[in-house]
């Protein structure tokens, strides 16, 4: 899971496989694959910093699936 | 002022008034105290019974709003969910903060809020249909009572017309006063369906009307709120806004609003 922060302050966290998009508009806004929209604080290259930090923790490429 | 309600109500009882006039009666002879007494507030005490005492006492109130001017205006309710899309979508959603003490729509202003505040997309949408739904119930329990007082009315006209037959069948031996008799009698009949007819069902009418365009206004509103929470782009969310009016006024606002 990755920790982001909503616009009001709140700590969330995602599972990022379940990321279908990011946008700039200009907040960060996950499109999930579920339909649900997410607006963060956090900027792209923090979000990806810390997807790819998540990843190298989990190791495993078996999650891929 | 509704200039149309005006000239309805007006116009119904020119009409009736210039049909007797025309027909060489007297005005006068349709003038009945008691009668008055048995139809209208006979019938307005039985809406006590079919509501609450605030309602019964809240109708003139009602009434009343069919005689004002309603202007919703869809343009400028547009217009200004657009800016704050532009701004959305130029500095963030954050931004629209600052925006939101200008807002005089309370409605919108509850919606923005929870969507700066970052509230999920589908809380927005429920909390704003909720606020519509109740609305709504509110309008049609209101209208039910001057619906209620529509149908009361010739019914205690009928009961009235009946009383007068009554004290004429008692007194038959006074052959001269029959006629004059009964002609009292119907004009309760007559009062009963004048109150229904040319106040209470056209006032209904209107009122269904407002309340349906007082919900189309609130439907834009949640629209433009979710649009401007997905980052829908300004002249979408224009475009979805404008199918809500009818043709006529689409193209006038069409012009100003997407004129870019």
């Amino acid at each position: 899971m990755i920790k982001v922060t909503r616009l009001n302050g709140m700590e969330y966290y995602l599972n990022p496989h379940q990321i279908e998009s990011l946008e700039v508009r200009p907040d960060t806004t996950f499109q999930m694959l579920s339909g649900k929209i997410i607006v963060v604080k956090e900027t792209v290259t923090e979000v990806i910093d810390r997807i790819v930090e998540y990843r190298r923790r989990i190791g495993g490429f078996k999650n891929e699936e | 002022m509704n200039i149309s309600t005006l000239i309805g109500v007006a116009g119904c009882f020119g009409m009736v008034l210039l049909g007797i006039i025309s027909g060489g009666t007297s005005v006068m002879t349709f003038w009945d105290l008691p009668s008055i007494l048995i139809v209208v507030l006979g019938s307005y005490f039985g809406l006590f019974t079919f509501s609450s005492i605030a309602d019964t006492v809240g109708i003139f109130n009602t009434i009343g709003l069919t005689f004002k001017a309603t202007n919703f205006n869809e343009k400028a309710l547009i217009q200004q969910l657009m800016n704050m899309s532009e701004k959305a979508r130029r500095e963030g959603l954050l931004a629209l903060e600052e925006m939101l003490d200008d807002l005089d729509d309370e409605f919108i202003k509850k919606g923005l809020r929870l969507v700066v505040d970052g509230t999920d997309a589908e809380i927005v949408r429920n909390l704003m249909e909720t606020e519509l739904g109740q609305m709504q119930e509110r309008h049609v329990s209101k209208i039910k009572v001057v619906n209620m007082w529509g149908t009361l009315a010739p019914g205690l006209g009928m009961l009235g017309t009946v009383i007068g037959l009554i004290g004429m069948l008692k007194n038959l031996e006074d052959k001269s006063s029959l006629g004059p008799n009964m002609a009292v009698a119907l004009i309760t009949t007559l009062y009963g369906s004048m109150v229904a007819n040319l106040l209470m069902i056209p006032w209904s009418g209107k009122l269904q009307i407002m309340d349906a365009t007082e919900s189309k206004v609130k439907e834009m509103a949640i629209e433009g709120v979710l649009s401007i929470q997905a980052g829908d782009n300004p002249r979408i969310l224009g475009m979805k806004l404008l199918t809500y009016l009818n043709p006529l006024d689409r193209k006038a606002v069409e012009a100003e609003v997407l004129k870019d």
